[in-house]
């Protein structure tokens, strides 16, 4: 398996902030050289902003 | 813990104590309160901090956990060994309690928003607008999670609304962390999907 085959299974984990530290600092500097993982963080990270807005506004006061 | 009915003939307090959950659910199946007192005792601190993390408040975590071991005494007896252990169970009924939860929470604060309706229209045209956009992309995204399949689904909550690592999540649900990891990924790509059809999300 390849570094990048390797890591992209990472990107989903990652923009849910479910990675263990080593992993997200691996990611990271995977992404600064591979433009198929950073389209695919920036795409899954506008999901889960979503997600975190609707979190805050269901939230139990 | 509401107290349970006591049997005469059950096995020592200490007896049970020495046994595993799976034979104690065995027990539980018969009617044994004892047996289940111990499950209880055993997992109703894991189970707390889950509906804790899960919901953002003691009092509503409280209420799930008591809410989830009432439904466990009652379903004991479908409590099926193959299907994963004993905390496995605790946690997804604890996890879809919780679940209930905040989506409780979500339409009581909708019936209050319309309850309020009129005096907002008047005072703040431009927020109610975009509380009512809040609230409907609150019902899309919703309906994007639904979508999912259960594993999928269950993954991305844990790690968004309980604030688990992909290793702590494969830990709980005894699944490898390649697949929790995997699951991640296909369910936030069919999100990605449905959310930009829905317009919530701008492709790109």
């Amino acid at each position: 398996m390849s570094e990048h085959e390797r890591l992209s299974q990472d990107c989903g984990a990652y923009v849910l902030g479910a990675l263990e530290e080593h992993e997200v600092a691996a990611l990271r500097e995977h992404m600064e050289s591979c433009a198929i993982c950073r389209d695919e963080v920036r795409r899954l990270h506008a999901v889960a902003e979503v997600l975190a807005a609707y979190k805050q506004g269901d939230a139990p006061s | 813990m509401p107290l349970l009915p006591r049997h005469r003939d059950a096995p020592s307090p200490s007896g049970l104590r020495e046994l595993a959950d799976e034979d104690l659910m065995a027990l539980v199946r018969h009617g044994e309160a004892r047996a289940f007192e111990v499950i209880y005792d055993r997992h109703c601190g894991v189970a707390f901090s889950l509906a804790y993390r899960m919901c953002g408040t003691r009092a509503a975590a409280e209420d799930v956990v008591q809410e989830s071991f009432l439904s466990l005494w009652r379903s004991g007896a479908r409590y099926d060994r193959t299907r994963g252990s004993v905390r496995t169970w605790v946690l997804g009924i604890v996890h879809n309690r919780a679940i209930d939860s905040l989506r409780r929470s979500v339409n009581h604060d909708r019936r209050r928003a319309s309850d309020e309706g009129i005096e907002e229209r008047f005072e703040a045209p431009e927020h109610t607008e975009v509380e009512v956009a809040r609230r409907d992309d609150a019902r899309e995204i919703r309906a994007a999670l639904d979508e999912l399949p259960e594993e999928q689904s269950r993954v991305i909550e844990l790690a968004f609304y309980g604030g688990y690592t992909h290793t702590e999540i494969a830990a709980m649900l005894e699944a490898p962390v390649g697949t929790i990891k995997g699951r991640m990924r296909l369910g936030m790509e069919k999100m990605r999907r449905t959310l930009e059809g829905a317009g919530v999300v701008v492709a790109g």
